[in-house]
């Protein structure tokens, strides 16, 4: 059966998704890091001092804003410090560090153990709308694809809505996180979609998920069935199927207008480990503190797994070893879109959806463009990345504006198709940015 | 214990994407050469050595002219490893007949990475097909030379009128059954001869995804639309002359033709039509080689204007 897919351009990487199967609970750290600003819009402002003990899933800063997110303690202990703290970019942010004691951590581990335990077994609360609403947005849950876009605001859209997208698609070569967790709580997540639906007086949701998922997608289908208003439609496997407007196009043949955002054409588009964070939310009470990574890449077979990990760990307490004597690029997500950190010190956010290590990843000599068009067919936006790098490098700013760079979703396909190996996207980036600048 | 990031390891940073496909722009090269062994053993099996002769020296003519202008004027490391050069020097000896002076053969080859390549800015920069404009060259300034086509098979030098050239004196039908036009047993140049070499060679090209569909498709299209309102048996004429050498490998150059699938098929379709314009009611009996030549100079203005189609619709102005 052929499934259905975006209709323009997209390429196909290889998936390398060879992590082990299962979800593991990383030990919490005796020492989090929690930064303020975990995503898009204002930083949360924090509510507790030096010295301060606070407890697991305590609110630390709250949102000041509605375009803000609130944050959580991921363990109980006492506040070190208000600090700026390094970021994997190397930049310097305000987090709040929080020390653990060892009678609180074994507290905490205990506690987070029977949780997990009994996570299956606990119930789905009939709630209304608007507790749905001020139960997310109290417990600080953003968009956990990656854009971190804080949830609360797009359960209450402007727009006239109809349509809910769950995106299980995953379509970052390497990760593993969203279809360990689709295959582990298929029942929370159809849970959560129906809280979201509520929310939202939306009366169809439709879970997307690549046809390289079966496991996970047959795993919501047979929850699904039971669930009004919710199907699983499998799409093909193509990145970036998982792009918002590639998606929207892909299950409902819609178009999101150039500078719009997806509520224009009536759609609400979330992440399947936001759907399972709104269920934890609502049922559970439960604040976002913890989150599924994956760790993959070139590093030991046995290493490569999906860990549950507390907000706030240092990338240097989860378990893999760099390969010796190499050339070696640790990135944050896939190796699509995500960056690069320049540390190990930097923590897990509630953004972090893995870390890839890559080795050999040591870019290639550039040739002259041949004008081969790759880039042309590889772009999912129907743009000419090959003028839009030209404009870029020229610094002709009104020329590649007049060509839609505003319309580039920075997916990485043109530079990922280029048999020239030119850096087409850090062009475009360069371009887009000066354009939105003025 | 948990690793740690130490100056000692050499850690890289760059911008995503962080993953690229395997195929460079040599080995999309190295398809193409590959996709044109059936044509060149063709030349070799039909027209003997001196096929072989002409090959050798278009290649070593474009690679020397381009190592001497690349290292000895410009100062610049070669690359020659690229095989655009070895390509161009390959495609020019098929567009020749097998007859020509080797020494013209080296002026063709001159002038097409010289001039119509390098003194372009080199590879990726060039308006026209390097090798066409050398065979066009060569046609214009030794007509004669390049008109006389041996018979295939032929060791004692007679020689025979293409199809193209019967059919512009009158009378086409039954001069070479179309077995022999299909196998390449018939008078032409040493690469357009044999049909099946160049159709295996575009099935190649088309399953390894170097080119696409729609240059050729919409050539043959174009081509075979003039015919049917000519009332000249399209069929034939697809298979004569140099339309399937340079519906495959010459017009989908990537260099110097469109970019986007509309812009392809409109720059395809043009392509056909001029050539059968040509070959029915122009001064020459083939004119596939203008076609492309003139196409390939109104590529930039086809990527212009016959942009790819955005996926976000432009919001409505209010």
């Amino acid at each position: 059966m052929i499934h259905s897919t975006f209709s323009k351009g997209g390429i196909h990487p290889a998936a390398c998704k060879t992590t082990l199967s299962g979800i593991e609970a990383l030990p919490l750290p005796r020492r989090a890091v929690v930064p303020l600003q975990q995503h898009i819009g204002a930083p949360a402002r924090p509510i507790v001092a030096k010295g301060d003990s606070v407890r697991r899933g305590q609110l630390i800063a709250e949102a000041p804003y509605a375009m803000s997110a609130a944050v959580h303690a991921p363990v109980s202990g006492t506040v070190a410090a208000l600090e700026d703290a390094l970021m994997p970019d190397g930049r310097r942010r305000p987090c709040i560090v929080i020390t653990a004691d060892e009678a609180t951590h074994d507290a905490d581990e205990t506690e987070r153990m029977r949780y997990w335990l009994a996570i299956d077994s606990m119930a789905t609360p009939d709630v209304d709308a608007d507790t749905i609403k001020r139960r997310v947005a109290r417990a600080g849950i953003v968009g956990m694809g990656g854009a971190t876009f804080p949830s609360a605001i797009k359960l209450a859209p402007r727009d006239k809505v109809d349509l809910l997208i769950i995106n299980g698609c995953e379509c970052e070569p390497f990760l593993t996180c969203d279809d360990a967790l689709m295959r582990a709580y298929p029942a929370k997540i159809i849970a959560g979609v129906q809280m979201m639906m509520k929310a939202t007086a939306i009366d169809r949701a439709v879970i997307a998920i690549e046809d390289n998922k079966p496991e996970a997608a047959a795993a919501l289908a047979a929850h699904a069935v039971s669930a009004a208003g919710v199907e699983v439609k499998i799409l093909r496997t193509k990145y970036p199927q998982g792009g918002e407007r590639q998606l929207i196009d892909a299950v409902s043949g819609r178009k999101v207008p150039s500078g719009a955002i997806p509520s224009a054409v009536g759609v609400i588009v979330h992440n399947v480990a936001t759907a399972f964070a709104v269920w934890q939310a609502v049922s559970t009470d439960m604040p976002l503190i913890e989150r599924v990574i994956s760790i993959s890449g070139d590093i030991p077979a046995d290493q490569r797994r999906n860990y549950r990990a507390a907000i706030g760990t240092p990338f240097a307490e989860i378990p893999f070893t760099l390969p010796p004597d190499a050339d070696t690029k640790i990135i944050l997500g896939g190796p699509m879109m995500g960056k690069c950190t320049v540390t190990l010190d930097a923590p897990v956010t509630k953004g972090t959806s893995g870390i890839t290590v890559l080795t050999d990843a040591r870019r290639q000599p550039l040739m002259p463009c041949i004008r081969c068009g790759a880039c042309v067919d590889a772009c999912p936006m129907g743009l000419e990345p090959y003028l839009l790098e030209t404009y870029g490098r020229l610094r002709r700013w009104d020329d590649a504006r007049a060509a839609d760079v505003a319309d580039c979703i920075e997916c990485g396909s043109c530079s990922w198709s280029c048999p020239s190996r030119r850096p087409l996207l850090d062009y475009i980036r360069r371009a887009k940015n000066r354009c939105r600048q003025r | 214990m948990p690793p740690t990031l130490t100056m000692d390891k050499k850690m890289i940073f760059s911008p995503a994407p962080h993953v690229h496909r395997r195929r460079t722009t040599g080995h999309a090269m190295l398809h193409v050469l590959i996709a044109l062994v059936p044509a060149v053993a063709c030349a070799i099996f039909y027209f003997g050595w001196h096929a072989a002769a002409v090959m050798a020296v278009a290649v070593a003519a474009c690679l020397a002219t381009e190592w001497l202008i690349t290292t000895r004027l410009l100062k610049q490391k070669s690359h020659l490893a690229d095989c655009s050069a070895l390509l161009t020097g390959v495609l020019l000896a098929l567009n020749l007949p097998a007859s020509l002076p080797l020494w013209m053969v080296a002026v063709g080859a001159i002038v097409a990475i010289g001039i119509a390549k390098m003194a372009f800015g080199g590879l990726g920069c060039n308006i026209f097909n390097p090798a066409l404009v050398g065979r066009v060259f060569l046609l214009i300034s030794f007509p004669v030379a390049m008109t006389t086509w041996p018979l295939p098979g032929a060791p004692d030098g007679a020689t025979g009128a293409t199809f193209l050239t019967l059919a512009k004196n009158g009378s086409p039908e039954f001069a070479y059954n179309v077995g022999d036009m299909l196998a390449g047993n018939i008078p032409g140049s040493m690469g357009e001869v044999s049909a099946l070499a160049l159709i295996a060679g575009g099935i190649y090209l088309l399953a390894m995804k170097v080119i696409r569909i729609w240059i050729p498709l919409s050539i043959i299209a174009g081509l075979t639309a003039v015919d049917l309102l000519a009332g000249f048996p399209p069929g034939l004429d697809i298979i004569s002359g140099g339309l399937l050498l340079g519906a495959i490998f010459m017009a989908t150059d990537y260099v110097t033709s469109p970019m986007t699938t509309r812009a392809m098929i409109a720059y395809g379709l043009a392509i056909g039509i001029i050539t059968a314009v040509i070959r029915r009611w122009g001064a020459y009996p083939e004119g596939m080689s203008f076609a492309i030549l003139i196409m390939n100079g109104v590529t930039p203005l086809l990527d212009r204007y016959l942009r790819p189609r955005r996926l976000a619709p432009k919001p409505a102005r209010t």
